[in-house]
């Protein structure tokens, strides 16, 4: 018998969205990340990047300087031994031009805030700075779309926050559009769209704020629900209005406030 | 077994140019029977302090007692053996560390380089599984660890160190890259460890949320200098002293202390004492802002039904 | 601050010997080994061995390498050397140098001596064998301590670039030699805390039989063979997605044109080992 990792899944992401993919170990979001810049080719049906298949080898180089990926471990996404040789290194790999190579990972250091750090060894780097050098290799090709798979899984707290930040203000600022595959339901609160697997599946799909109403639905996709995300749910049933994507300490006692304010 | 540290004070590479002290000045207790929580972000020396709990690594200065051991430079021979056997020590992602070709010959690896051999061993391995809420029947000793599913694997390697029938077990990071089930599946098998086999547990993290479920000390760590040690409400309770070590406060404690920054808490009586779940926090919240707490959700629960 | 570096690392430096191309030093390299085998058939000519003994202890004292440093790294082949020595002083055969009688056994009313010969050619093979080992051994070190692993493989990409119509994959073998660079300092960080993690389940690497330590080593080869193969599978994902093989000739980062030092260097020392290999 065949095991599908992915079984009949048809979406569209248009450009500059934020596009969480969310699911336990095995879901198949990991795979479906790596399908849609061809690192993957689908066994049956079709991924179409700006109107060209992954099937297509061809079109391949031009599909992968579209759409960029960050993975967990940085330290298996860095090649070189000094930060701006790694940055470079696929603009180098691509051969440009040394003048034109040089601004783009000028740019791309200060993009992620290394620029102070960029003759250093990576293996000196924190875990998040190590996370921040491999997103600047792939800002430095300039993607319209990033993949990210699971890019915070191995960092701690705060640079887990700080990681997740960047990326939200690229999506914002710059337009880049943002695919995001993870586990976490406080993660998945910030995207625009969740996209939610199961077993190869589009479970379920929405805005956050819908998604989340239902955390019985999310339990039975094996998901962690966040203590906030129960929290809300007791709240609300308390007649307190918590909107379901109010994950973080700050939006929740954001609605809290709102709540009591609002006129009787 | 309860664990003495004084003043421990640890350099890497000392006498060198690149020395570096990862520990400064330590001193702490864990008693026996305890769920104790070391955190810190990564970089704050709290590997470098378990790591000493089962001789791994000596102290530059100052003293540490596990047990009735002086963990020192000469620690060696039969008693550092015993030692490595009384404290169980799992790093992050130890699943990493299984290498035999079965579940059953890599669970007894290490009680059989203790001695034990034959049925007693068998029987060992089979208890061991046991502990683990993993099936003990020959079918899955006889399987490959590496056809097993992440949170399979990570209980698998959990049991190779429990067969040592230690006293204490020390864990990095245990749910690390685990999904919901997986966790639930090992957090079980920790609560039931503590509280049949009466084990110590020593728990090194910086998920708040797994500390705040499983530990009932916490020490917080910073530039490998112990800012913070207490029960865990203790603890939480200093938020600002928290965010200042570079960790978040668990969520509900943060929330709780948002709602109070803000002025929403004024109505509320000031009991804190119990472990906070949401349930105890949505009963104080709500309390906190409606006039009228024992009517509204009944009202609530009629427009979320209807 | 080299103290605790692992082999095949780069210590960033200003020297002179930083600033040669990568090129240059490959290639003077690859020389004085060809030098240093062919001139082991000229029997007590010391001249290549000197000039190249010259040639590496003036880069090191250039480059600002600490001695102390060298030594510890080399202590394993310096034992190496010294336990074969004896062996081959022994039992090459020729021309008797030297007889040595250390006693004589009497068998059966026989006066028998028990003696050492040591011969010509054992006295010149055991000193061109135990110098080409150090030497080459020296001159890697020297290598890899002084150039960045960038430039290292942009060295090798532009040196077997003209092997292309042999279908020489010269830019994979470029890139093969960056990422075993780049990923020793890992890998040696996982084994570390692999090795604590099986001492701690009673694994025995440093005492205990010799039986023991057979089974400890043997609970960290599975392990690293499968972490070292999950990190390369990640890694090939990685590069791909980074564009890694996608089109054309690559853009050099390091390795730029020849300069003045280097083509000095290139003709020189090739000029004076010819020299004293066939006038000296």
């Amino acid at each position: 018998m065949l095991a599908l990792a992915l079984d009949g899944v048809s979406l569209t992401i248009r450009q500059g969205e934020f596009v969480a993919l969310l699911g336990h170990n095995g879901s198949g979001k990991s795979t479906l990340a790596r399908l849609l810049n061809g690192l993957l080719i689908p066994t049956d049906g079709h991924v179409l990047v700006n109107g060209l298949d992954t099937r297509d080898t061809a079109a391949l180089g031009r599909i992968r300087e579209a759409v960029g990926m960050i993975f967990s471990d940085p330290d298996n996404q860095i090649v070189a031994t000094v930060v701006e040789d790694d940055v470079a290194w696929g603009l180098a790999a691509r051969g440009w031009p040394r003048k034109a190579l040089m601004q783009r990972v000028d740019a791309a250091l200060a993009a992620v805030g290394l620029t102070e750090l960029r003759g250093r060894a990576p293996q000196t780097l924190s875990g998040g700075q190590r996370q921040r050098l491999a997103l600047a290799g792939m800002l430095a090709l300039e993607p319209a779309c990033l993949v990210a798979d699971e890019p915070t899984a191995l960092l701690d707290p705060r640079a887990r926050a700080d990681v997740l930040r960047l990326l939200q203000r690229l999506n914002r600022e710059r337009g880049l559009t943002l695919i995001y595959v993870t586990h976490l339901l406080e993660e998945a609160a910030l995207a625009d769209r969740v996209i939610a697997l199961e077993q190869g599946h589009i479970a379920a799909e929405g805005a956050p704020a819908t998604l989340f109403a239902d955390l019985d639905r999310l339990r039975a996709l094996r998901l962690v629900i966040p203590d906030l995300a129960e929290l809300g749910e007791r709240l609300r049933m308390q007649g307190i209005p918590i909107p379901p994507n109010a994950l973080s300490p700050d939006a929740l006692v954001d609605a809290l406030v709102a709540f009591q304010e609002q006129p009787a | 077994m309860s664990i003495e540290v004084e003043r421990l004070s640890y350099v890497y590479a000392p006498g060198t140019p690149q020395a570096r002290t990862a520990l400064r000045d330590v001193s702490l207790t864990i008693a026996d029977g305890v769920c104790a929580a070391i955190v810190g972000v990564t970089g704050s020396g709290k590997s470098t302090l378990v790591q000493h709990f089962n001789g791994l690594l000596r102290p530059t200065t100052g003293r540490i007692a596990v047990g009735n051991v002086a963990v020192t430079a000469r620690l060696g021979g039969a008693r550092l053996r015993k030692l490595r056997q009384r404290v169980g020590l799992l790093f992050q992602f130890p699943e990493a560390q299984l290498f035999a070709a079965t579940v059953g010959a890599d669970v007894a690896f290490g009680p059989h380089r203790h001695g034990l051999t034959g049925a007693a061993l068998r029987e060992r391995v089979r208890w061991a599984l046991r502990s683990v809420a993993l099936p003990a029947d020959d079918a899955f000793l006889a399987r490959s660890p590496f056809a097993l599913s992440g949170g399979q694997r990570r209980r698998v390697a959990l049991a190779g160190v429990l067969a040592l029938r230690p006293a204490t077990l020390v864990l990095d990071e245990p749910s690390a890259g685990l999904d919901a089930e997986a966790r639930n599946e090992l957090y079980a098998c920790l609560t039931r460890l503590r509280s049949e086999d009466g084990l110590t547990l020593v728990i090194v993290s910086h998920d708040m949320s797994e500390v705040a479920t499983l530990a009932d000390t916490v020490f917080a760590l910073a530039d490998g200098e112990l800012r913070l040690a207490g029960t865990s409400n203790v603890v939480f309770a200093q938020r600002d002293a928290i965010l200042a070590c570079g960790l978040q406060p668990p969520p509900l404690a943060e929330t709780l202390s948002q709602a109070r920054e803000r002025g929403l808490m004024s109505g509320a009586s000031a009991e804190e004492d119990g472990t906070l779940t949401p349930e105890t926090l949505a009963g104080l919240l709500a309390s906190a802002l409606h006039t009228t707490p024992d009517i509204l959700p009944f009202l609530a629960r009629e427009r979320v039904g209807g | 601050m080299l103290e605790n570096l692992p082999i095949g690392m780069y210590a960033p430096g200003e020297s002179l010997v930083h600033h040669l191309r990568a090129r240059t030093k490959l290639v003077l390299l690859i020389w004085l080994a060809l030098a240093l085998f062919f001139a082991n058939h000229h029997y007590f000519h010391y001249g290549v061995y000197a000039l190249t003994g010259a040639l590496l202890l003036a880069a090191v004292a250039l480059a600002r390498i600490s001695p102390r440093y060298l030594l510890r790294r080399m202590r394993l082949l310096l034992l190496l050397i010294a336990i074969g020595s004896p062996f081959s002083l022994i039992w090459t055969t020729g021309t008797t140098w030297h007889t040595f009688n250390l006693s004589t056994l009497s068998l059966h009313g026989l006066t028998l001596p028990i003696q050492i010969v040591v011969t010509y050619d054992g006295l010149w093979f055991t000193f061109t064998f135990a110098a080409i080992l150090l030497l080459l051994y020296l001159g890697t070190m020297l290598l890899t301590l002084t150039t960045t692993p960038v430039a290292l493989a942009e060295g090798i990409v532009l040196l077997l670039r003209p092997l292309r119509w042999l279908h020489l994959p010269a830019d994979e073998f470029g890139l093969m030699t960056l990422v075993a660079l780049r990923f020793v300092p890992t890998l040696l960080q996982e084994a570390d805390q692999l090795i604590k993690a099986q001492v701690s389940r009673g694994a025995d690497f440093t005492t205990g039989s010799p039986r023991a330590r057979v089974r400890g080593v043997a609970t960290l080869i599975v392990p690293l063979i499968q972490g070292a193969l999950r990190r390369a599978g990640d890694l090939s994902a990685a590069l791909e997605a980074r564009g890694y093989g996608v089109m054309g000739q690559a853009t050099l980062l390091h390795e730029g044109r020849l300069r003045l030092l280097d083509w000095a260097l290139l003709v020189i020392v090739p000029a004076l080992t010819l020299l004293l290999y066939f006038k000296l």
